[in-house]
């Protein structure tokens, strides 16, 4: 059995609907867990290592629309400059597309690649993949459809580096005000709350749910 | 401890649905499922040692070369701190010094930590790696803090004869260092320490 962590919040998304119980085992460390009823109320936590096995996410069209607001932001982001930095006269400004390009051409290829995949590509993608995903399944139900989706997004959960790329821009900052005059421009507002909203999305999205709200309706 | 290794059973990671030990793949998500990761000691071992050989490089060349009006400095990971520090910005430097050494040597040391608890059993210490693996999934991609930074000032600081920064070797060899660490996160499977734990008397 499954040790139940108290949460008093109630989810609004298992309202109404009748539980159900789930095997399962722990990722950490490998013992058989059964979850007693999952019906958005639960936290389920494993008995042997203590790790958090199953935590009720929030309702899918809130993920939806975290995903849409940060997908929106980015295109402002992609299109206003950054920063702009003026040296004895000289102002160079710079959008955010253009700090992961600059590398090709300089004879490292292989960062550039790497911060341009990671920092921008896969994050604007997984977003892009939840919307589609989600939209789809709460349409028309079914998972036939949804499943190769949801594997590719799994497949690229851990190369997202978008968050860094932001506090990364942040510390860039400190090290060039010594340099010359320095001034923000939108675009680095609108990258923030792009990632503020990408953050909350990821982290209001339980893909396990999915399963849980079929096993419900059938 | 009831395991599914006992009970013969698969777990799939993707979508946490569990299968018999037959099956190959999951018929709710379609990955390809294991009882444990393919080769995961083997691969993390490697991944281990080359990110340990290429920590070598990655703090000893410099990271950036800073040109201006003429005159030449290159600028290591540990000479960016240092200058940070005398500035008397502090608390920068910390997070500089936490992403670029302290995390790296913290992931490799847990990964360590992690391989040598597959060999040698103990409950008591599995529970602990685990607790540690977490923590490393969760700050490993951090590392990569630097290499943003240091992209961004050389896409900004290009004013010819005035200043211009370019990169230097310690940056391929740290965004290497990163990766094979995430690579070994992944490819790192925690269930193995606690495999054949009843094996041992006392634990």
């Amino acid at each position: 059995m499954a040790e139940i962590l108290n949460n008093p919040k109630k989810r609004q998304f298992f309202e109404r609907r009748k539980a159900v119980q789930r095997n399962t085992s722990c990722q950490y460390c490998g013992t058989l867990i059964t979850m007693q009823s999952i019906d958005g109320e639960h936290q389920y936590a494993c008995p042997e290592c203590h790790s958090t096995i199953y935590r009720p996410g929030q309702r899918f069209r809130y993920v939806i629309a975290m995903a849409l607001a940060s997908l929106l932001l980015i295109i402002p982001t992609m299109l206003l400059p950054m920063y702009s930095l003026v040296i004895f006269g000289d102002k160079r400004e710079l959008t955010l597309i253009e700090m992961g390009l600059y590398f090709f051409g300089n004879g490292f290829d292989f960062i550039a690649f790497i911060v341009l995949i990671t920092g921008i590509i896969l994050p604007i993608l997984s977003q892009l993949l939840l919307i589609i995903m989600l939209t789809d399944f709460i349409w028309f139900h079914k998972i036939e459809r949804v499943a190769p989706l949801y594997l590719f997004y799994s497949s690229i959960k851990e190369w997202k580096l978008i968050e860094v790329y932001l506090i990364s821009v942040f510390i860039a900052v400190l090290k060039l005000e010594s340099m010359g005059i320095f001034t923000f421009d939108f675009g680095v507002v609108t990258f923030t709350l792009s990632v503020l909203c990408y953050y909350i999305a990821t982290v209001w999205f339980n893909p396990q749910d999915i399963w849980h709200s079929r096993e419900l309706r059938e | 401890m009831n395991s599914d290794i006992k009970a013969n059973k698969t777990l799939c990671l993707h979508c946490n649905h569990l299968h018999n030990e037959s099956e190959e793949q999951c018929h709710f998500c379609g990955a390809q499922i294991s009882q444990r990761k393919p080769f995961s000691i083997t691969l993390t071992w490697g991944y281990t040692i080359i990110s340990i050989l290429f920590m070598i490089p990655a703090n000893l060349l410099p990271i950036m070369k800073i040109t201006s009006m003429g005159k030449i400095k290159y600028s290591t990971i540990y000479s960016g701190i240092v200058d940070f520090a005398n500035e008397g910005s502090y608390g920068i430097a910390a997070i500089i010094f936490t992403a670029s050494i302290f995390v790296p040597i913290f992931k490799i040391s847990v990964l360590l930590y992690m391989l040598i608890l597959t060999k040698i059993k103990s409950k008591k210490h599995a529970i602990i790696g685990v607790k540690l693996y977490k923590i490393i999934h969760l700050i490993g991609k951090w590392s990569m803090l630097d290499i943003f930074v240091v992209g961004i000032m050389i896409s900004l600081v290009q004013y010819d004869f005035f200043i211009s920064i370019s990169a230097g070797g310690a940056l391929f060899a740290f965004s290497l260092v990163v990766l094979l660490t995430i690579l070994a996160t992944q490819s790192m499977d925690p269930r193995l320490m606690f495999d054949h734990l009843e094996d041992k008397e006392d634990y």
